[in-house]
């Protein structure tokens, strides 16, 4: 069925990450990622490897289904490589005819293939246990200081929370005009580019007369239902952190520390 | 019925409405549309009124002046005795008077059932503990209750629209208008739908006013209301204007056991006037 299509890549298990306060995992990514920036040495890629495979551990998520989201990043993964091993200058390890490769070009090469992997699979493991709605509603909770600056977080978080909505009934929606277009002989397996790209064109038109029409009508509808501004609003599933929050921020401040003091050495 | 409504107070008050848009023409230029002329309307608390007519008879801008989407051009709209202009106010006006839109897609912001009934809730900032209370009742009391960790999008057209009006419901309305809510459900939802609506009306006191274009829907209503490009052609009980030939000439059906009952005096038959309902029909067959 289309409309089962789930948005993002949750991946629906239960397990202690995905039961932890999305407001926790959004900040332990962003400490994570930077603290990954700061690893100079192998140790410390080492430690972050460990924690990561702890957390993989945790989410419940089979490894496999989390690598193969690595994929589609190959093609940076082996440009980063070849730049960095046969573009940095130092001592020669190994060279034939125009190729060198040096020891530091090797290092550097390998260190950035370490932290871009690390990077992706961290993050990846955010989206893979945390629903949509509750990530629009995280990032609502944790960019709220924004609001200093007078951007309407909030509505923005809303905004996403909308598109998610009306995601699967545009989809169902351009599945019902191309089943109509095709019944007046629209082509849509042509072999030519250009004529493919054209008979797209009798789809977009009325999806987006569509999509602006709904978009009317959901405003009228919201503001029938008293919306003013998404400020002062109360919610029904407030965001609290729990005990488990708690344990998860504190193990989350040994690694800092622990990055931390094999950095100095 | 009619008498022991009229001991009542006026909830809505409608008093020489006019409302009208500018639109271009086909040739670019501003023509002035009149939508709705001279309407005078009162309806009473627990009053369950319908509103009739065709396409384009004005009948959903009548529904969007009453909680003040459209603001009226001439005329006043009161709804509980405020004024649909006073901009201050017109937060308590919409609380208090709910409206169910045609299409259930179109009206559902939330991606979960129960997030979608504390929409309103949340808007008119009713604490946590309360919402909790007031949604978990709404969806029983609506039989959504096993659905309320759901997407809406996994629910049937009639369930969706069952959902719209659970959430207006919540707010604890006085009013709740329902423009065309059935126009997209199929027969079976359509009649268990209708049902609820009675049920509102009768059990909470909840004023109903039903635009509609099933004429079965509106042998439900204490009154009914025939509107025609822009005016009203006339207010009377349902008995009354299916006893009256005005329905046929603003493009009405009648509904089926009228139909019979009319088809049967023509050949000589003498059934009784009374006849509304499929139920009278047979009893006075």
């Amino acid at each position: 069925m289309i409309r089962d299509i789930t948005i993002g890549q949750y991946y629906n298990v239960e397990s202690k990450l995905h039961s932890l306060d999305p407001r926790m995992k959004l900040n332990a990514v962003l400490v994570f990622i930077i603290s990954v920036f700061f690893i100079k040495s192998y140790v410390g890629y080492f430690i972050a490897s460990l924690f990561l495979l702890f957390c993989i551990k945790l989410s419940n998520v089979p490894i496999r289904y989390i690598v193969r989201g690595l994929k589609s990043i190959v093609f940076l993964l082996f440009l980063s490589v070849f730049l960095n091993l046969f573009f940095t200058e130092g001592r020669v390890l190994f060279s034939y005819s125009f190729f060198v490769i040096t020891y530091e070009g090797l290092d550097v090469a390998v260190k950035m293939m370490l932290r871009l992997i690390i990077l992706i699979l961290f993050s990846s493991l955010l989206t893979l246990t945390t629903t949509p709605m509750e990530l629009t509603d995280g990032i609502d909770y944790n960019l709220s200081f924004f609001k200093i600056f007078k951007i309407p977080v909030s509505d923005i978080a809303l905004m996403m929370s909308i598109a998610l909505r009306f995601i699967p009934i545009l989809i169902e929606e351009v599945d019902k005009i191309m089943k109509a277009q095709i019944s007046r002989g629209v082509r849509f397996d042509d072999k030519n580019l250009i004529k493919k790209v054209k008979a797209y064109i009798p789809i977009l038109v009325p999806i987006f007369v569509s999509a602006f029409r709904r978009s009317n009508d959901l405003a009228i509808a919201m503001e029938s239902r008293c919306y003013i501004d998404s400020d002062n609003r109360t919610k029904l599933n407030p965001l609290a952190y729990k005990k488990s929050d708690y344990l998860a921020y504190s193990f989350l401040f040994v690694y800092l520390i622990t990055i931390i003091l094999v950095c100095r050495l | 019925m009619d008498n022991s409504l009229n001991s009542q107070e006026n909830i809505i008050e409608i008093n020489n409405l006019n409302f009208s848009i500018n639109i271009f023409d086909d040739d670019e230029n501003i023509k002035n549309e009149i939508i709705l002329k001279d309407i005078n309307l009162s309806v009473k608390k627990g009053e369950f009124l319908c509103l009739i007519g065709r396409n384009g008879s004005g009948k959903s801008t009548l529904a969007k002046i009453l909680n003040g989407i459209n603001l009226p051009t001439s005329g006043t709209v009161k709804v509980m005795s405020i004024s649909t202009t006073d901009e201050k106010k017109i937060i308590d006006i919409r609380k208090n008077l709910g409206i169910v839109f045609q299409n259930p897609d179109n009206q559902i912001v939330s991606s979960i059932v129960e997030e979608e009934i504390a929409f309103g809730l949340e808007n008119i900032q009713v604490e946590t503990s309360e919402m909790r209370k007031r949604v978990d009742y709404v969806l029983k009391y609506m039989g959504l209750y096993k659905y309320k960790k759901q997407s809406p999008n996994k629910l049937s057209g009639g369930q969706k629209q069952k959902l719209a009006l659970a959430s207006v419901v919540a707010m604890l309305p006085q009013i709740i208008v329902l423009d065309e809510p059935t126009a997209m459900l199929d027969p079976k939802a359509r009649k268990e739908f209708i049902d609820l609506i009675i049920k509102l009306n009768r059990e909470k006191n909840i004023t109903i006013i039903l635009i509609t274009h099933f004429m079965e829907e509106v042998i439900f209503a204490d009154r009914v209301v025939l509107l025609d490009k822009g005016e009203i052609k006339k207010i009377a009980t349902p008995k009354e204007i299916f006893t009256d030939s005005i329905l046929e000439k603003y493009g009405m059906t009648f509904p089926f056991p009228i139909r019979v009952k009319n088809k049967l005096n023509q050949f000589g038959y003498n059934i009784n006037n009374n006849v509304i309902t499929t139920d009278d029909l047979i009893y006075a067959l």
